[in-house]
């Protein structure tokens, strides 16, 4: 039975199962609230680990060295937190500690930027950790428990850090299968310390100074001992697989077997690569294609990698990074891959183009993988491409360019040949029809969206669905407005978290939103879907007249939410329109999603369910009469033509009037 | 804030009122059949670091529980641990240069994680960290306000030898007005050190820590009962101890005995120890010696040449000691409650 919870909450889960005994923190965006979660556990007597409120990453990350002699010891960061820790992280490596980081990636700026990419797992590859990357939230559960298991093994006995990628994978809530206690204890046997600080008996000194000989001997012996963890994560996912029938390996294999077009990847991104790659599966004209997920990056798989593409018959590789090594030849994962088959399959091997993309929480969306997969086809045809990384969502510099004067002559003088001869194939890049239902709300930060759309995903996935909820972050505003997706997959077999942005249900919290020109809510939304707006005083009519939509475009719903909150002495209006949802979008249906609300709406209990039963019984598509009265600032036309140079405004409006609005 | 009180006694006191029981006064006892470090460390002649080490150690020792140092990279971590280890019985756990605290608290979270599965009575074990002044006033501060902030169970030692030593002889925050380092020459347009050192013991203090003393290891009865103390009162307690730097300090190799002694009777190394009770915020405050002589300052300068600049620059020096005298007119209450005439004025100049 699957479990709602964010991909931080399931990495909690992973370090709790793990039996972790020490864990410092620090918080920092977006992995924060997987300490939030330990500590709330640690805190409440349910998990025994003892936790430190560091002051710094750079002491928590000392923390777990120095408790990871001799206990099992872990920690979450992201971003700049990760490289305030890497200046202490090689000691870990350096000296065989066997301690984990639950990374959540960010960006590392400047300029400042809080959301996702690879960039901060980049700047510690040279750190000597084992580095997994899950793509998601159950990824990341088993991925820590597995890590446990790899970083204690005798033959290793090295730190390791997984990934996920940050808000889309650290923020999505969704599913969680959780093992239980005994199963993954059977997995993974208490922590052992091979030399222990408390023992009197046999004093111990880590960290001491050592001069060229050992100091050379024993890097070697390091680089054996990170070595030896790739055949040890294979072991350890075949183990898991058996116990908990999920298969994890050092890669995944998404799409044919025979596959001349590979795109290769690492994380979270590989959900909009496998929804295109499954599209373009088989269809006419296309040769075989299919996604490489890369999941250990560090030891790299080298070997198996060239080996599997070249089984494959692999005629072009592109590599997609979310992260760069400035002044390098090719980012991280693209030099990786470069290096593995050139070694492994010399000239035999495909060819392989880099791009890079995701930055900074840019979209990767799945036609950017259509562009790939073309690219790709492209270069296997025997067309030029570039020596050096190509772009997603650079206007001035596209893969494609069907005119010269789409770019400026500067980059058309560069790679106008190449250009010229890359053609833009329609039977990759025809858009993908959607095939999942996916609902939209546009709320003010505070009310309460996610919250709701949690427990919809919760009531849907105990009814058998396949949902999953993303909400949207930015930087932390109340009243801001904000979006919050869900995706719900019917598809029992396919694992499908990737949106297409096709909306089949639109809702507003606050009806005020339908005037903000930053925020077309028709946008997306597929023809005869749903808006549904929380209003006490706006009426069907109006709103149709407001988004200049007709019938056929768009149904619209009113749902009185704040007047029942207000009635049922509730703060927030996000239960009743929890229960308008169920009347707007009849999928999920309402009887069954009652049951789990009854066990898991927040408190107050009984309140919060009336409402949102109430929520649902007076969402309406009528035109209905409300009178009700309320107060208004009378202002002046003088008013809103205010500027601050403007001195002829003598004294400001203040008078309020009443008004009946039908 | 704090409220202080003054102890009236001045001298060795192995009592505290946090404690049910004295420490040992280890000249009570005669020899000790503790070791500190072992032969073989690559420490300088007439280093007062490795003195103060060995000190702590035999003082943690006494307690018959096991000792868990956490240290920083310095001079104390180089020359005992380069390819071979001289810590004897005592289990080390080397880290960085920033993170000596950070270290010392993983380590004090990894004996409660012991102890809460059985394996191990928190009660054998002693916790300590042990970095030098740079480790500690400068780039391990934050690590260790935090610790202390914190209220860990351990004792937290800093080697005072006022600069960089192991780096090169650069100022740090503990480096004394008017020293000539290297980073801080002294020079033609800009004479020596212009700044103060900050006051670790006060930082300690205010940031919570239940138990500060100031030692050195020529009054090594004092040190010994100060680490006893540290090690058995409950929580995070910081002890600084004067440590002689021939090298950095460019004395002679066997002056230590001189030089301490010349730092006590100038006032300008302090032998005190400060312990707080909690519930009524109070701290009180012991003078643990007195010099027979108040000597001025000028006589401190004469055995070290990183002095040798100031000494001809009479205005230097005047303010050398007035520091001096601004951060004794604490010990004011103490002098007049023994009788012992309050010297405004012992300027050489």
């Amino acid at each position: 039975m699957a479990t709602v919870m964010a991909g931080n909450g399931a990495a909690a889960w992973g370090f709790r199962l793990s039996r972790v005994q020490c864990y410092p923190y620090y918080p920092i965006t977006p992995s924060t609230s997987c300490s939030q979660q330990i500590s709330r556990w640690v805190y409440d007597g349910a998990m025994g680990a003892v936790t430190i409120n560091a002051e710094s990453e750079h002491s928590a990350a000392s923390q777990i060295i120095a408790a990871g002699k001799n206990v099992r010891a872990g920690t979450a960061t992201s971003s700049k937190g990760l490289l305030y820790m890497i200046e202490v992280l090689e000691n870990a490596a350096g000296g065989a500690i066997p301690c984990g980081l639950f990374i959540g990636n960010r960006a590392t700026g400047a300029p400042i930027n809080i959301w996702a990419d690879h960039s901060d797992a980049y700047a510690m590859r040279d750190s000597g950790l084992i580095q997994i990357f899950a793509a998601d939230g159950q990824e990341s559960l088993d991925s820590i428990i597995q890590g446990y298991r790899i970083a204690e093994d005798l033959r290793v006995r090295m730190p390791f850090a997984v990934n996920l990628r940050g808000f889309t994978g650290t923020h999505a809530y969704e599913g969680v299968e959780i093992p239980s206690q005994e199963e993954v204890d059977r997995y993974l046997p208490p922590f052992v310390p091979l030399y222990s600080l408390f023992a009197p008996e046999k004093p111990v000194t880590y960290g001491a100074m050592l001069s060229a000989y050992p100091y050379r001997r024993h890097k070697r012996n390091q680089m054996a001992a990170i070595g030896n963890a790739a055949e040890i994560a294979l072991k350890a996912g075949k183990d898991f697989a058996e116990k908990f029938g999920r298969s994890y390996g050092h890669f995944e294999w998404i799409g044919d077997r025979k596959a001349e077009l590979v795109v290769a990847l690492l994380g979270e991104s590989a959900a909009a690569g496998e929804v295109a790659t499954r599209h373009l599966q088989g269809k006419e004209g296309i040769p075989g294609v299919a996604l490489l997920k890369i999941r250990l990056f560090s030891p790299f798989p080298a070997r198996e990698i060239a080996q599997a593409l070249n089984r494959a018959g692999t005629k072009a590789v592109i590599v997609f990074d979310e992260g760069l090594q400035h002044g390098g030849v090719l980012p991280p994962l693209a030099q990786r891959i470069t290096a593995a088959v050139h070694l492994h399959l010399g000239g035999k091997g495909p060819k392989i183009a880099s791009v890079i993309g995701g930055l900074g929480g840019s979209e990767v969306r799945q036609e950017h993988f259509q562009l790939m997969f073309n690219l790709a086809a492209n270069i296997a045809e025997g067309k030029p491409y570039r020596p050096e990384p190509y772009w997603l969502d650079i206007d001035e510099d596209p893969i494609f360019v069907e005119q010269e004067n789409q770019v400026s002559p500067k980059l058309w003088k560069k790679w106008g040949e190449i250009w010229k001869k890359q053609p833009r194939q329609e039977k990759y890049c025809a858009p993908i029809p959607p095939d999942t239902e996916e609902i939209r709300i546009y709320s003010r930060a505070g009310q309460g969206a996610i919250t709701s759309a949690v427990g919809f995903t919760g009531a849907g996935i105990e009814n058998g669905y396949r949902l999953v909820t993303v909400p949207a972050f930015g930087s932390e505003r109340r009243g801001a407005i904000i979006t919050t997706d869900t995706l719900i997959n019917f598809h029992k077999e396919r694992r499908i978290r990737s949106f297409m942005r096709a909306w089949d249900v639109v809702i507003l919290y606050d009806d005020t939103i339908l005037y903000s020109p930053e925020h077309r809510v028709l946008d997306g939304l597929k023809e005869g879907g749903a808006l549904l707006v929380n209003t006490s005083h706006m009426s069907v009519k109006k709103i149709r007249g407001l988004l200049d939509a007709g019938e056929g475009r768009v149904r619209i719903f009113t749902a009185p939410a704040a007047a029942v909150s207000e009635g049922l002495g509730l703060k927030h209006i996000n239960m009743p329109m929890l229960g308008a949802l169920h009347k707007v979008y009849d999928k999920v249906p309402f009887d069954k999603a009652l049951g789990y609300y009854e066990r898991n709406v927040p408190r107050p209990r009984e309140a919060s369910l009336e409402a949102i039963r109430r929520g649902h019984a007076e969402t309406t598509d009528q035109e209905i009469q409300r009178t009700r009265k309320e107060r208004r600032l009378l202002v002046s036309q003088d008013f809103l033509d205010w500027r601050p140079e403007d001195h002829s405004q003598e004294s400001w409006p203040s008078a309020l009037e009443e008004v009946q609005i039908g | 804030m704090y409220n202080i009180l003054f102890n009236r006694h001045i001298g060795l006191n192995p009592h505290s009122l946090l404690l049910p029981e004295p420490v040992r006064d280890v000249g009570d006892y005669g020899a000790i059949a503790t070791t500190g470090l072992t032969s073989g460390h690559q420490g300088c002649v007439g280093c007062g670091m490795v003195s103060g080490t060995n000190q702590v150690l035999r003082a943690l020792k006494l307690s018959g529980k096991h000792v868990v140092a956490s240290i920083g990279t310095g001079c104390n971590e180089v020359i005992t641990t380069q390819n071979t280890s001289c810590w004897g019985e005592v289990s080390v756990d080397h880290n960085n240069f920033p993170n000596t605290a950070a270290t010392l608290s993983g380590n004090i979270a990894a004996l409660k994680a012991l102890a809460q599965a059985g394996g191990v009575s928190p009660e054998s074990i002693v916790n300590v960290g042990i970095a030098g002044d740079g480790g500690t006033y400068d780039i391990g501060l934050q690590a260790l306000l935090a610790w202390i902030a914190r209220g860990e169970n351990g004792v937290y030692v800093c080697l005072n030898n006022q600069a960089y030593m192991n780096t090169g002889v650069q100022g740090s925050g503990a480096t004394p007005y008017g020293t000539d380092t290297t980073t801080t020459p002294f020079g033609k347009a800009i004479r020596g050190n212009q700044r103060t050192p900050q006051y670790l013991l006060d930082l300690a203090l205010a940031a919570g820590a239940p138990y500060v003393a100031a030692a050195c290891p020529l009054w090594h009865r004092d040190l010994m009962i100060k680490a006893q103390k540290a090690a058995a009162i409950e929580g995070p307690c910081v002890l600084e101890v004067y440590s002689v730097c021939p090298e950095g300090w460019k004395s002679d190799t066997d002056v230590f005995h001189e030089i301490t002694e010349l730092a006590l009777e100038t006032r300008s190394w302090i032998l005190y120890e400060a312990e707080r009770e909690r519930d009524t915020n109070t701290v009180l405050f012991t003078l643990n010696y007195l010099a027979k002589k108040y000597l001025p300052i000028s006589d401190y300068l004469r055995l070290q040449e990183r002095f040798a600049g100031m000494r001809d620059f009479p205005e230097m020096v005047r303010r050398a000691q007035e520091i001096i005298e601004a951060r004794w007119s604490f010990w004011r209450p103490v002098m007049e409650a023994n009788g012992i005439e309050w010297k405004e004025e012992a300027r050489a100049i």
